[in-house]
């Protein structure tokens, strides 16, 4: 068995007196697509954050892909982030956006040339790619900075809201995307409020509430854990889960 | 597996626990990857100015002003070269001097760097997910130092030049240019880091995040201070025994090393060239860690009490309505429509709350640092000082707000057009918001310097009410420019701050309509004030003209009341456009 791709033990954050993140324990096999559930201001990106290395923990360890979250050299190498809002510098063009982060990760020119022009034409902007990100829509820097996060080949993919604002034909790619690298044994963290999204593409969900991991399991068992009469639903299940603010004690185990 | 799949290229092999690449191991950053770094943010930094009208005229301004002193430093220092060569060796003290002065002047700027947005980056959870903050920070410091090579070496290059010209041979260039990068390089890597680590303890800190602004303000206002009231060469002679003394003067034998007669000493220029090399290394290890220290925190913010001002906490027994503040409330009182004192309560609480956008209303008083000074140390206040009080108060009270009436309102606009209030309560909202905190304010600045400056009591008293008239005039002209001619593109002022100023065409005309409107008011109700512009005035009246004192009243008699009638007319111009207005 090889070994988990995102481990968390106790991870905890806190802003001086709020409590963001409280002992979050996650343990994410390589391969998987994890989905990251939770109600607005409930930890999620929080959570990526630390888990990417951009934020410090208070408490608590992370590896992913092997990584220490503070080993930022590692880290850097294997992961790749998609925040809700794309990184993405509004003065350059998406070919030379996408140009840059290759360099960055000291990608040969030839093969970078080859994966951008062919991630570009898959996301329908080939057309675009030398127009000033500044002129793009939300939909198009979403998804200059998708190609970005997974320009540099990474182990582990961190995307934090995707498909949102993307047209439906956009999302479907996204998703496709998603599916596609998640067959190449690459770990997706997925973050999303498109349950259906979540629904179609994770192996497993994991819902946070008010900092702390209130359910975890495989989406299936997760989705039976809300209703008894078949009918599987994981906006019911995540309407349940996240009803009551005294949250259950009881976590769904895989 | 998708269709999509299959277009994409199969990933290289990896181990699954390869140890990161050279490049990102190690304390120091990747060379390779940090000059990219520096070249990408300097393309940015040069798109970005080039797309911002404002930033674009002040580049072509400050070049024009290099350039018209370029030439007078190329003669002053051609006359060096040849003193120089003749052997006498007396102008070597004033290279070094400048020399050394320009290290500090590249050092002061490395730190306003690091603790300004050059020391922040654009995108964190773009760049620092995909290299180390090592070689993000590496290619910041770079490209910083890179950015100030124009600044230093054009001056410094064409007083080389100047001297070689002067001692007739080349060879002062090339210890010009070895001092010049020795100057660039190590008073870069020692100021930006410090910058940085500046900026990593104010974010630490609650108190210094709180003082950040006022200190901010006292160095600008200083800047300027030290600029346009002339205390440079003061500044110079305080630091000169430090600018002359080791290490510093060092720069100064190793920019002389190969000028004739310079008698430059071989072992202190060597130190120099030395002790930069040091510096650089040293520098960038201190910017790598100052750069971790800075970005990755979690910022202790003055939240403030920004609820608190407007409203009673439940735990005080008042519960607010929502919509209802104290200001809202009290602006209701002298307001018969909610929608007037809807829009000047929100627009009061967003300059209250963003006052980068009344950057643009305090540019002016820049240039009173002169007076402000002379007041100071003389004891008097001149007699323009009322003047200037009020044309200032029409000015901050036109551009603080009604000029861009309807650009300020940013993605707000179309909740505003499509609300209940009316384009009037718009510019009723707009005209209570300045004129109710500026006129009185105006008006007692105006009065008390009258009255500062010898004028009676009554006299005063006149100049007090008529800057309330001209305050009021002025915002509701502005009204009406901001109205015909609205700008919606902001400029970015700070890293992560944009301020939207009003149209130049708004600016340029309101400009001139508060200078004619006071100096109108000037030349009518005061003495002396009608003396001088008459004394300016009359020697430049073209096509063989002349100009009695009588007829500048008479011009300036038609000047107000034309200016007078364009004030109802302007009110109801303002109104229609806001009425009328549409989106494009």
């Amino acid at each position: 068995m090889t070994d988990p791709a995102v481990v968390a033990d106790g991870l905890t954050k806190r802003y001086d007196e709020k409590l963001a993140v409280s002992d979050l324990s996650l343990s994410i096999p390589a391969g998987d697509v994890y989905g990251f559930l939770g109600p607005n201001g409930a930890g999620k990106t929080t959570t990526m954050r630390m888990l990417t290395g951009l934020t410090g923990p208070t408490d608590g360890t992370a590896t992913v892909a092997g990584a220490a979250v503070d080993d930022r050299p590692t880290l850097t190498e294997r992961i790749g982030y998609l925040p809700a809002d794309p990184p993405v510098f509004d003065e350059l063009t998406g070919r030379e956006h996408l140009r840059y982060v290759a360099r960055l990760h000291e990608l040969r020119p030839d093969e970078a040339g080859e994966r951008i022009d062919d991630m570009l034409a898959r996301f329908d902007l080939a057309d675009d790619a030398d127009r000033r990100i500044g002129t793009y829509s939300t939909g198009m820097q979403k998804k200059v900075g998708a190609i970005a996060a997974l320009l540099g080949d990474p182990e582990v993919v961190f995307l934090d809201e995707p498909t949102s604002g993307l047209d439906p034909r956009a999302a479907r790619t996204m998703r496709d995307t998603v599916a596609a690298v998640a067959e190449r044994d690459v770990t997706v963290f997925l973050s999303s409020h498109v349950l259906s999204v979540v629904d179609e593409l994770a192996d497993t969900v994991g819902v946070i509430d008010d900092g702390e991991l209130v359910a975890e399991g495989p989406t299936e068992e997760v989705k039976r854990r809300a209703r008894d009469d078949g009918e599987a639903d994981l906006e019911t299940a995540f309407l349940d889960i996240t009803e009551d603010e005294d949250v259950p004690d009881e976590r769904i185990q895989a | 597996m998708s269709p999509t799949n299959e277009s994409r290229p199969e990933p290289t092999p990896r181990s699954d626990r390869d140890p990161p690449s050279s490049s990102r191991r190690g304390r120091f950053p990747s060379p390779s990857v940090s000059a990219t770094v520096a070249r990408v943010e300097l393309r940015r930094m040069v798109r970005r100015i080039r797309a911002q009208d404002v930033w674009m005229a002040l580049v072509v301004l400050g070049s024009l002003a290099v350039l018209a002193v370029l030439p007078i430093a190329f003669d002053a220092a051609s006359e060096w070269g040849t003193t120089l060569a003749s052997g006498d060796t007396a102008p070597a003290a004033i290279v070094s001097l400048l020399v050394a002065s320009g290290w500090v002047f590249v050092l002061a700027m490395g730190v306003v760097a690091g603790v300004g947005s050059y020391g922040e980056i654009d995108e964190p959870a773009g760049m620092l997910t995909v290299r180390p903050p090592k070689d993000v920070a590496g290619g910041l410091l770079l490209m910083n130092a890179v950015g100030y090579v124009p600044y230093v070496v054009v001056p410094f290059g064409v007083g080389f030049a100047g001297l070689a010209a002067g001692a007739g041979t080349p060879l002062p260039l090339v210890g010009g240019l070895a001092g010049t990068a020795a100057l660039i390089a190590s008073a870069m890597a020692l100021g930006y880091p410090v910058g940085l680590a500046l900026k990593g303890a104010v974010r630490r800190s609650k108190w210094l995040s709180r003082l950040k602004p006022v200190v901010g303000a006292v160095v600008v206002v200083a800047y300027f201070w030290i600029t346009f009231a002339g205390h440079l060469p003061t500044l110079v002679d305080a630091l000169s025994p430090v600018l002359r003394g080791p290490p510093l003067g060092w720069l100064g034998d190793l920019a002389l090393a190969t000028t004739p007669g310079a008698d430059a000493s071989p072992v202190d220029a060597a130190a120099a060239l030395g002790l930069s090399v040091a510096v650089v290394p040293v520098g960038t290890l201190a910017t790598v860690r100052a750069a971790e220290f800075a970005w990755f925190v979690d910022e202790r913010r003055d939240t403030g009490d920004e609820a608190d001002s407007d409203a009673e906490t439940p735990a005080g027994g008042s519960v607010p309505t929502t919509g209802s503040t104290r200001l809202g409330d009290a602006l209701g009182f002298v307001c018969r429509r909610q929608g007037t004192a809807g829009v000047a309560a929100t627009t009061l609480v967003r300059a209250y709350r963003a006052p980068l956008q009344l950057l643009f209303a305090a540019v002016p008083l820049l240039f009173a640092l002169p007076m402000v000074e002379g007041i100071l140390a003389s004891g008097t206040v001149p007699s323009y000082a009322p003047w200037f009080a009020m044309l200032y108060g029409a000015w901050v009270a036109g551009v603080a707000a009604p000029l861009n009436l309807l650009g300020n309102q940013g993605g707000t606009l179309p909740g505003l057009l499509t609300s209940r209030a009316s384009g009037r309560e718009v510019v009723h909202g707009h005209l209570l918001a300045v004129v109710a905190p500026v006129a009185p304010v105006v008006a007692v600045l105006s009065g008390a310097a009258a009255r500062a400056s010898g004028r009676a009591p009554a006299e005063a008293a006149g100049f007090a009410a008529l800057a309330l008239v001209v305050v009021t005039g002025g915002a509701v002209v502005a009204a009406a420019l901001g109205a015909r001619f609205p700008r919606f593109g902001g400029i970015d002022v700070t890293a992560d701050r944009t301020a939207t100023p009003p149209s130049k065409a708004a600016f340029a005309l309101y400009s001139v309509f508060a200078v004619l409107g006071v100096s109108a008011a000037g030349v009518l109700t005061d003495e002396l004030y009608r003396v001088v512009i008459h004394s300016l005035l009359a020697p430049r009246i073209p096509f063989g003209l002349s100009l009695s004192v009588a007829g500048l009243e008479r011009v300036a008699l038609g000047v107000a009341v034309a200016l007078l009638a364009a004030v109802p007319t302007a009110y109801v111009l303002a109104v229609r456009r806001v009425s009328d207005y549409r989106i494009e």
